[in-house]
C-alpha cells in the first residue's frame, strides 16, 4: 500500500526550485556537485603522480 | 600561553555563546525552539552542518594523521558528495513535507510507534555515549599540553555548551555554529599561512611539497584493490557513501541542522555546500599536517609529541635511557636536515644519478629517525605499560604552542574549543529533542501544550548535558573506552539506516515486518561481533543489509498482516 502524500513528486513546487542563476532544476545542481567531485579526484590523482 | 591568548580564547568563546543566547532569547514556541528561525539561510545551514561534523578531534587528529601517514585519509570522504545528493533528493523533501521534528518521527508516520521508538532508542544509545567523548577527547589533549586540570576543562566546556543549548535551543546552536565555523576556517587558514612563512628561506612551497612527497606524505589517491590497504579510493567511495548516508540521513544531530531552514531549497543548498567543500577542507587540513612534517625536517621536533608525558618520565629515576635517546635524536636530526638539503641541491642540478644517491641518503636518514621514534615509544612503554604511545594527536597542538606567535595561539585554541562546543551542542540538542518528542510526547504524554514540551525539551537537554559531562569525567579512568564507543556506533548505525532504506524504497513493507527485522538484524550483528573476527566498520553494511533483507522476507510471510498504517489525514 502506498502513501501518495508521502512519496509524491515534489520538485515542481515553487518553494523547491533552486532559485540560483543558471539553474532551472535540482538535477543541474546535483550534476555540478558530481562534476566537482570528479574534478577533485582527477586533481588529487595528478597531485599524487606529481609529488609521490 | 600568555594573557593575550587567554583573552582571545575566553573572549571569543564566551562572546559567541552569549550572542547566540541573546539572539534567540524569544524562542518560546515549540517549532522555533526545536527547529530554529524559519528564515535561516542555506549558507548558515551549510556552516552548521559542517560544524556538527567537524569535532575538535578533527582539528587535532587530522593534521597529526597528515604528519604521520600523509593525505590518504582524504579518500574516506569520497562517498560524501554522492550521499549528500541522495539525502537532498530523497530524505529532505519527505522530512519537510511531513514537518517532522526528528528523523524517527518520520519512521512513526511511515510505519508505527514501536518502529519510531526503536529508531529513537538506537540513536540515543550511540549518540548519548558519543556526546561524552566529544567533550572528553579535546579536553584530555588540551589539559595535558597546557597543564590544566582535566576535570575543570571538562566541567567548564560542558557548562558553557549546556547553558546556551538549553537556553536558546536549535536556533542558538545554528547561530553559534555559524560563527564558530567561521573562526575555525579563519584560524586554520592563518595557521596554514604562518606555517608556509616559517619554512626555511631557501625552501619554496614547491620544494616543500617535493620533500613531503619523497617522504611518502602526499599520496592522496590509491587505486589499489588490496583489501588490506586501510584507505583506497574504492573503500572511500563505497564505505564513505554508506557511512555518510547513515550519518546525514538518519542521525538526528545532522537532520536537525538541515531542517533548521525555512524551505526545502535552504536545506538542500546547505547540504550541497558541504558536498562541494568538505573534500577540499579535509585535504587542506591533511596538507597542513604534511607541511608540519616538512617543517620538522629543518626544526628539531620533540622525540615524543606528548611532551608533558615525556618530560615527566625523563625527569624520573628511570629517565636515563630517554635522555640517551634525546641525544641520539639530536645527532640524527642534524644528519637528516643535511641529507634533505643535499637532495634539494641535487634536484636543482641536472645530474640524475647524484639526485638518486642523495634521495637514498635522505630516505635512509628518515628511516633512522622513524626507528628512533619507535624506540622511544618502546622505552616509554617499558617504563609504564599504561602510557598511550600514540602521539600523533599532539603533533599539531605542539607545533601551535611551540612555533606560532601569541594571539594566534589563542586563536588556534579557540578553534579547538569552538569545534568541541559546536559538535557537542548539536549532539545535546538532538538528544534532548529525540527524547522529548519521540519518547515523551510520542509514548508517555501526547496531549500536553507546546509550552509544556518546550520545558520538557529544555530539561531533557540539560539532563543529557549532565550525563555527557559525567561520562567524560568517568572516561578519565578508562581511556580505552574511546575505541569501544566507536565500535558501539558501528554496531547500531547499519540497522538504523536499514530502517530508513526500507521506509523510502520498499513502500509496501509495514511496521510489523521492519520492527522485528530490525531487532533480528541487531541481535545478529551483536552475535557476530562477539563471535566472529570481522573489522567493526563492516557491521554498518551487515546491519543494514540484514535489516532490509529480513524486512522483505517477513513482509512476504506476513502478507496482509503487515499492512501499512494510514497516515494521519492521508
Amino acid at each position: 500500500m502506498k502513501h501518495p502524500h508521502l512519496f509524491a513528486a515534489h520538485d515542481d513546487d515553487a518553494e523547491c526550485r533552486p532559485h540560483l542563476p543558471g539553474f532551472r532544476s535540482w538535477r543541474g545542481i546535483y550534476l555540478v556537485v558530481l562534476v566537482c567531485f570528479v574534478a577533485y579526484v582527477v586533481a588529487l590523482t595528478v597531485f599524487t603522480r606529481v609529488y609521490s | 600561553m600568555n594573557l593575550w591568548d587567554y583573552v582571545v580564547l575566553v573572549g571569543a568563546t564566551l562572546a559567541i555563546a552569549l550572542y547566540g543566547m541573546w539572539r534567540t532569547r524569544g524562542a518560546r514556541d515549540l517549532s522555533t525552539y526545536l527547529k530554529g528561525d524559519a528564515h535561516t539561510g542555506w549558507a548558515t545551514i551549510g556552516l552548521s552542518v559542517m560544524a556538527t561534523q567537524a569535532s575538535a578531534i578533527t582539528f587535532l587528529s587530522t593534521p597529526g594523521q597528515g604528519y604521520e601517514s600523509g593525505l590518504a585519509f582524504v579518500q574516506n570522504y569520497f562517498g560524501m558528495p554522492i550521499a549528500l545528493i541522495l539525502v537532498a533528493a530523497v530524505f529532505v523533501p519527505l522530512y519537510r513535507r511531513l514537518n517532522v521534528y526528528t528523523a524517527y518521527e518520520f519512521l512513526g508516520r511511515r510505519f508505527d510507534t514501536k518502529t519510531r521508538v526503536l529508531g529513537a532508542l538506537l540513536f540515543l544509545v550511540q549518540r548519548g555515549l558519543a556526546a561524552g567523548i566529544t567533550i572528553y577527547a579535546p579536553a584530555i589533549i588540551v589539559s595535558t599540553v597546557l597543564g590544566w586540570s582535566l576535570t575543570w576543562t571538562v566541567v567548564l566546556s560542558g557548562l558553557v555548551v549546556i547553558v546556551y543549548t538549553v537556553m536558546g535551543g536549535s536556533g542558538a546552536v545554528t547561530l553559534t555554529q555559524k560563527h564558530q565555523m567561521t573562526i575555525i576556517l579563519a584560524g586554520m587558514a592563518v595557521a596554514f599561512v604562518i606555517l608556509v612563512m616559517k619554512l626555511p628561506g631557501h625552501l619554496g612551497v614547491g620544494d616543500a611539497l617535493h620533500v613531503a612527497g619523497e617522504m611518502g606524505r602526499l599520496q592522496a589517491i590509491d587505486f589499489s584493490l588490496d583489501p588490506d590497504r586501510r584507505y583506497t579510493i574504492w573503500s572511500g567511495i563505497l564505505g564513505g557513501l554508506f557511512l555518510s548516508l547513515s550519518y546525514f540521513g538518519t542521525d538526528q544531530s545532522q537532520v536537525q541542522r538541515y531542517l533548521a531552514g525555512g524551505s526545502v531549497r535552504d536545506s538542500r543548498l546547505g547540504l550541497m555546500f558541504n558536498a562541494v567543500l568538505k573534500i577540499p577542507m579535509q585535504f587542506f587540513i591533511l596538507l597542513l599536517g604534511a607541511l608540519v612534517f616538512v617543517f620538522y625536517q629543518f626544526e628539531r621536533p620533540p622525540v615524543f609529541f606528548n611532551e608533558a608525558e615525556w618530560s615527566r618520565r625523563v625527569d624520573s629515576a628511570q629517565g636515563a635511557p630517554l635522555r640517551a635517546l634525546e641525544e641520539r635524536q639530536a645527532t640524527l636530526h642534524a644528519e637528516k636536515t643535511g641529507a634533505v638539503d643535499a637532495w634539494l641541491a641535487a634536484r636543482r642540478g641536472d645530474d640524475a644519478a647524484a639526485e638518486a644517491v642523495a634521495r637514498e641518503a635522505m630516505l635512509a636518514a628518515q628511516a633512522r629517525s622513524e626507528a628512533l621514534r619507535q624506540e622511544a615509544k618502546q622505552a616509554l612503554f617499558a617504563i609504564d605499560p599504561k602510557i598511550k604511545t600514540k602521539d600523533s594527536d599532539f603533533v599539531f597542538i605542539t607545533f601551535v604552542l611551540d612555533h606560532l606567535p601569541h594571539g594566534v595561539i589563542g586563536l588556534l585554541l579557540t578553534v579547538i574549543f569552538a569545534a568541541a562546543l559546536s559538535s557537542s551542542s548539536s549532539e545535546l540538542n538532538a538528544l534532548g529533542t529525540t527524547t522529548a518528542m519521540d519518547l515523551y510526547r510520542g509514548v508517555v504524554n501526547a496531549g500536553a501544550t507546546e509550552a509544556h514540551y518546550v520545558r520538557a525539551s529544555k530539561l531533557l537537554t540539560m539532563v543529557w548535558g549532565v550525563v555527557a559531562v559525567a561520562f567524560a569525567l568517568l572516561l578519565r579512568v578508562a581511556e580505552n573506552l574511546i575505541e569501544q564507543i566507536n565500535i558501539i556506533g558501528s554496531l547500531f548505525y547499519g540497522v538504523v539506516l536499514g530502517l530508513f532504506l526500507v521506509a523510502f524504497f520498499f513502500r509496501r513493507v509495514g511496521g510489523t515486518a521492519v520492527f522485528f527485522a530490525a531487532i533480528a538484524a541487531e541481535l545478529l550483528v551483536l552475535t557476530g561481533f562477539f563471535t566472529l573476527e570481522i573489522g567493526y566498520l563492516w557491521y554498518n553494511l551487515i546491519g543494514c543489509a540484514l535489516c532490509v533483507a529480513f524486512s522483505l522476507m517477513l513482509h512476504a510471510v506476513l502478507g496482509r498482516r503487515d499492512e501499512v498504517a494510514p497516515l494521519p489525514g492521508g
